[in-house]
């Protein structure tokens, strides 16, 4: 394409949206041009289609909704296998240290705080309920 | 018996700690399952056995019950007219 041809079709495109005019010097540039009046005529018909009246097709919402949820939820899942694997080696790392602390002889803290917290434990679970209940059970991340 | 305590074998401390790592990591699993707090769970499942698990379950079966939404499959609050993750409209049936 030569540097004429480039500017013609720049100014192709603002006479198909009549922000300029269709000159006698770019008409006579069209009528011997054959690679600008393809161009052209392409513009023309590209025009003519979004110029058409949307299809009369209903757009199911709800359809496109679920297909953002399952997409979402694909996501999440990849997102959580990622966390737990990260959660996994957390406590792998804690339950080391203790296992090392439980061989430096504190096994009996480590089992005292055991047996203590299997009944203290159940002690908060009506805190739990009335902060969840107070909070409107709105406790997704 | 405080004086027994330190004669406790390591295998038992094993065990211990193995049950606790299992119980953890089921619970971490579920709760992000669910849309539960799932770090706050985990962490809380260490603590424990069977305590943690007990109190989870307890408090995620039965206090805060939820059901699954039939379009997206997520877990939504009891009685919900509409799903919170999707938007579908959810049958009293479900």
């Amino acid at each position: 394409m030569n540097p004429q041809c480039k500017t013609y079709q720049s100014q192709l495109i603002d006479i198909l949206y009549d922000e300029s005019e269709l000159t006698a010097s770019i008409q006579e540039h069209l009528d011997h041009c054959p690679e600008c009046d393809l161009y052209w005529s392409k513009l023309i018909d590209t025009k003519k289609q979004l110029d058409q009246p949307p299809l009369d097709v209903e757009i199911a919402y709800s359809k496109i909704r679920q297909a953002t949820a399952q997409g979402e939820a694909i996501i999440n899942k990849r997102k959580n296998r990622k966390e737990l694997g990260l959660f996994v080696a957390i406590a792998i790392s804690i339950f080391a240290f203790i296992g090392w602390l439980f061989t430096q002889g504190y096994q009996k803290e480590i089992i005292l705080f055991q047996l203590t917290s299997t009944f203290v434990l159940p002690i908060i679970v009506p805190f739990i309920a009335k902060h969840r209940y107070q909070k409107g059970c709105d406790l997704n991340d | 018996m405080i004086e027994e305590l330190s004669e406790i074998p390591v295998t038992l401390g094993i065990l211990i700690i193995t049950l606790l790592l299992i119980q953890a990591t089921w619970m971490f699993y579920d709760a992000s399952k669910r849309g539960e707090p799932k770090w706050i769970w985990g962490f809380f499942g260490m603590i424990n056995v069977p305590s943690s698990l007990i109190i989870y379950l307890v408090t995620t079966r039965v206090i805060m019950k939820k059901q699954t939404c039939p379009h997206c499959e997520k877990y939504i609050e009891m009685k919900s007219t509409f799903c919170s993750q999707c938007g579908s409209k959810i049958n009293e049936k479900n």
